[in-house]
C-alpha cells in the first residue's frame, strides 16, 4: 500500500487529501455526473475497469492495482458502480443549476427506499448529516447492486457516502416475509457470486456459525477475505437466532491481511512499503 | 438432549461420522454423535483432502484402494445426491533423491500387484503431465490415474446427512467433559449439555484423542502436530494431478475453483494443539514452491491456516478396543491421511464394534503394538 494511504488501514476513513487526484477540476464538473472512486484497498479485484465502456478508467498494470478515472472519459453511466464489490464508487452529478446536486450511493439492504421517501444522508463514517430526498432508484439483481440518487446541497456531496432509512414506528428490522419473491436474491459476497437466498437456505439447514456457511458456501473465502459479506451472514444468523449481534462471534479472520504474492514470500516477505 | 445410546461416537470428523454411518447401515439404533464445535472444524475440514492409493506398504495400499472405490461410488452408497467434488486428476509423485527413486520402484511393483494401475515416470514424461514442473528438480515420478482430491466440506455433509437419515442423532456444539466409569466398568459419557449413558464409546476426537483417553484413564500412544496449509487467488485450470514429494516435502493441487492449496511438514511445528498460522510457513512454502514451480511463484496467497495431524510412532492408524476398558474405543492417530482413510474406517470400525468380521483385516493395527515392539515398517511416503 502506498506510504500516503497507509493511515487508511488504521482508521478505515478516507481524508480529502486522500480523495485529490480522485476528483474532476471545477469546469468538468460542471458537465455532467462523473464517478467518484474511493478504492484504496490493494487487492486483486478489476469489475470497474473492465466494465467501463468508455476506457474511462485507468487500465491496470496488475490486478493489485487502484482504479483511477479519466474524467475526459467518464460519463456517469455507472455501469461500474453497479459491480464493484466494495461498494466503492459514487456518481456525483452538480452539472444542474441551483444549490442541489445528486449523488448515486450503492445501497445493500432491503427494502429499497422509494422514489420521494425521505432518509437520513449520513457520512464515510456513518453519522448523520442531514434527512435527503431519493430521486431515484435502481434496482439490484443479477449480480449488481442496486444504487439510491439523493438530492444533496452541491457543497455536501463529497461528504455524503452513505444514507440509512427513517424509520417510524415499524420494527427494527424487515423481517423477511416482506421481501417481494420476485426480487432477485442480493449478492451478499460478490468475490465468490454467493447471494442471499443460499445463505438463508443453509441457516434454515442448521448451520450456526460463519465460518460453517464459508465453509459450504465459500462466501468471504475470496481475495478479499469476507469484509463486504461477513457482516450480513451475521446479521442474518441473528436474525434467525432471534438474538443481537453481539451474541455471534464474526469467524476466523486468515492471515495474510492482503494477498501477497509467493515470489515476495520465497524471498523472506521482503516487500516494504514505499515499493508494493 | 437424550439420556441413553446405544453408541456414543466422540467427535464430528469425517472418522466419527463414518463410523456412525458403516453402524447404523448396519442396523444399529440408537447412534449418537457428539461434535464439541459444528462438524468438520478439526482436521477434517482443515485437510487437503488427498485421496491416493499409491502407498509403500500393502495394508496402506489395501486400505486407501478401498477407501477410493468407496469414494467413487459415493452418491449412490450415501443415496443423497450430495457432490463430494471427487476430481480424479491423479496424484502425480516426484522423487528427489536416488534412496527414493529406488523406493518408487518397488512402490509401484507393490501397487501392481494389488491392482493399483500406477506407473513408473521419467522426469520428461512427468512433465508432460505437469508442464510447469521444473524437471530438472526431480529424478522420477510415479502417477496413478485413479487418485486425486475432493470436496472436505461437501464429503463432510454427504456423510452426515446419510448418517442423519438412517437415524442417527447428531449432536453439534455438545462438548464430551468426562467419560462415566461404574468401577472399572463403561458407562457412558458427560458431556456439557447432561450425561448419555452407553455400553460403547468410540473416540474419534482426532487431534484430541488422547484428551479424551485420558479422560477414559486408558493409554493411547498418540500426539498431535500442528500442520499448516494456504490457498492462493484462483486462476484457469492449468494443474490436474495431485503433486506430491516426501524428501521435496510438500503437497500441492489446483481445486475447482481455481485456487492452488499447498502444504508442508516441518519437524519444529508445535505438538500442543495450537492452531494458529505462522509466517515462517509462509515463506518456506513458498519458497517450497516456486523452486520447484517458479511459475507459480506470481500467484498470491490469500489465506493460511492451521490444522493437527494426530500422530502415532509408526504413522500408522489406530483401530482398536481399549484393552483396559471393554466398549471403549479408538479410531485415532491417522498421521496425516485419516480423510482418505474415512471409509475403511467407518466399516472396519463398526464391524469390530459389533464383533463381526471386516474385509479387511487390521488387527495390526492395535493399540498394544507400540508397547509390544510390534511396531509396523514405518511408512515412508507421508508428507
Ligand atoms: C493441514 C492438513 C492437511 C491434511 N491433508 C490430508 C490429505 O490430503 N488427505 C488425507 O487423507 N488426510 C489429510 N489430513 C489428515 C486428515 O485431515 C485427518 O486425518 C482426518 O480429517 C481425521 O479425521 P477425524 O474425524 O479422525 O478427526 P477430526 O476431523 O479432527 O475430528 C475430531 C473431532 O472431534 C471433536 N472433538 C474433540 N474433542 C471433543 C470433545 N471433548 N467433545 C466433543 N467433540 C470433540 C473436534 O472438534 C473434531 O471436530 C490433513 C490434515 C491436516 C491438518
Ligand atoms: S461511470 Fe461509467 S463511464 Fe464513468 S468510470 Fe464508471 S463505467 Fe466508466
Ligand atoms: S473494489 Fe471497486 S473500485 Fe476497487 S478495484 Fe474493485 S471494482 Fe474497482
Amino acid at each position: 500500500m502506498k506510504k500516503d494511504l497507509l493511515h487508511i488501514k488504521r482508521e478505515g476513513l478516507a481524508t480529502a487529501d486522500d480523495l485529490r487526484g480522485r476528483l474532476p477540476d471545477e469546469s468538468t464538473k460542471k458537465e455532467g455526473p462523473y464517478a467518484v472512486i474511493e478504492c484504496f484497498e490493494e487487492i486483486p479485484c478489476n469489475p470497474c475497469v473492465v466494465s467501463c465502456r468508455f476506457d474511462a478508467i485507468l487500465p491496470f498494470e496488475d490486478i493489485n492495482d487502484l482504479p483511477y478515472v479519466d474524467f475526459s472519459k467518464c460519463t456517469g453511466c455507472a455501469v461500474c458502480a453497479r459491480v464493484c464489490p466494495g461498494l466503492a464508487i459514487f456518481i456525483v452529478d452538480e452539472s444542474m443549476q441551483g444549490e442541489m446536486g445528486t449523488i448515486m450511493l450503492p445501497y445493500e439492504y432491503l427494502p429499497l427506499p422509494e422514489k420521494g421517501e425521505q432518509v437520513m444522508a449520513r457520512s464515510r463514517d456513518g453519522s448523520e448529516l442531514f434527512p435527503a430526498t431519493v430521486v431515484r432508484v435502481l434496482k439490484g439483481g443479477k449480480g449488481k447492486t442496486a444504487l439510491v440518487s439523493l438530492e444533496v446541497p452541491k457543497e455536501s456531496l463529497q461528504e455524503v457516502r452513505a444514507f440509512s432509512v427513517i424509520e417510524d414506528e415499524s420494527p427494527a428490522f424487515h423481517s423477511s416475509e416482506t421481501y417481494d419473491p420476485d426480487y432477485e436474491s442480493p449478492v451478499v459476497c460478490r468475490c465468490e457470486g454467493v447471494d442471499l437466498n443460499e445463505i438463508r437456505d443453509l441457516i434454515a439447514r442448521g448451520y450456526k456459525s460463519v465460518d460453517e456457511i464459508k465453509h459450504r458456501s465459500r462466501a468471504g473465502m475470496g481475495p478479499c477475505q469476507g469484509r463486504s459479506c461477513r457482516q450480513i451472514i451475521l446479521n442474518e444468523l441473528a436474525r434467525d437466532a432471534g438474538v443481537s449481534l453481539d451474541e455471534f462471534e464474526g469467524g476466523s479472520f486468515r492471515p495474510p491481511a492482503s494477498p501477497i504474492s509467493m515470489d515476495i514470500l520465497a524471498k523472506g516477505g521482503e516487500e516494504d512499503a514505499e515499493n508494493s | 438432549m437424550q439420556k441413553t445410546a446405544d453408541v456414543a461416537i466422540i467427535g464430528g470428523g469425517i472418522s466419527g461420522l463414518s463410523i456412525a454411518f458403516n453402524l447404523a447401515q448396519a442396523g444399529v439404533k440408537n447412534i449418537v454423535v457428539l461434535e464439541k464445535n459444528f462438524l468438520g472444524n478439526g482436521a477434517t475440514g482443515r485437510c487437503g483432502a488427498g485421496i491416493r492409493m499409491q502407498w509403500g506398504t500393502e495394508l496402506n495400499c489395501l486400505l486407501s484402494k478401498y477407501s477410493c472405490e468407496f469414494f467413487e461410488q459415493a452418491q449412490e452408497l450415501f443415496h443423497n445426491n450430495i457432490d463430494i467434488e471427487f476430481e480424479q486428476g491423479g496424484y502425480l509423485i516426484g522423487a528427489g533423491t536416488d534412496e527414493e527413486v529406488e523406493q518408487f520402484k518397488r512402490n509401484v511393483k507393490l501397487q501392481n500387484d494389488l491392482g493399483i494401475e500406477s506407473v513408473f515416470l521419467s522426469p520428461e514424461e512427468a512433465g508432460e503431465i505437469m508442464p510447469h514442473l521444473d524437471i530438472t528438480k526431480i529424478k522420477a515420478a510415479t502417477f496413478c490415474h485413479r487418485d486425486g482430491h475432493l470436496n472436505p466440506f461437501r464429503t463432510t455433509e454427504a456423510y452426515s446427512e446419510a448418517a442423519r437419515s438412517l437415524g442417527v442423532s447428531i449432536y453439534e456444539y455438545t462438548e464430551v467433559q468426562d467419560i462415566l466409569l461404574d468401577g472399572d466398568k463403561l458407562k457412558g459419557v458427560r458431556t456439557d449439555k447432561g450425561d448419555i449413558s452407553a455400553p460403547l464409546v468410540v473416540n474419534a476426537a482426532g487431534g484430541y484423542s488422547k484428551l479424551i483417553a485420558d479422560m477414559a484413564g486408558v493409554d493411547l500412544p498418540v500426539y498431535s502436530q500442528r500442520h499448516q496449509i494456504m490457498v492462493t487467488e484462483p486462476v484457469e485450470a492449468m494443474q490436474d494431478p495431485m503433486f506430491m514429494g516426501f524428501s521435496l516435502n510438500i503437497y500441492i493441487q489446483q481445486v475447482p475453483h481455481g485456487s492452488f492449496i499447498m502444504g508442508r511438514s516441518d519437524d519444529s511445528e508445535p505438538t500442543d494443539l495450537r492452531l494458529t498460522s505462522s509466517w515462517q510457513f509462509l515463506e518456506k512454502m513458498s519458497e517450497t514452491c516456486t523452486t520447484l514451480m517458479p511459475r507459480l511463484g506470481q500467484l498470491k496467497v490469500v489465506r493460511q491456516w492451521a490444522g493437527l495431524y494426530n500422530m502415532t510412532a509408526d504413522a500408522q492408524p489406530i483401530y482398536d478396543e481399549a484393552p483396559e476398558l471393554p466398549g471403549f474405543y479408538h479410531a485415532a492417530g491417522f498421521s496425516g491421511h485419516g480423510f482418505m482413510l474415512a471409509p475403511v474406517t467407518g466399516h472396519v470400525m463398526s464391524r469390530k464394534i459389533m464383533g463381526e468380521k471386516a474385509d479387511i483385516d487390521v488387527s495390526c493395527l492395535n493399540v498394544s503394538r507400540f508397547k509390544d515392539g510390534g511396531l509396523l515398517p514405518t511408512e515412508s511416503s507421508v508428507v
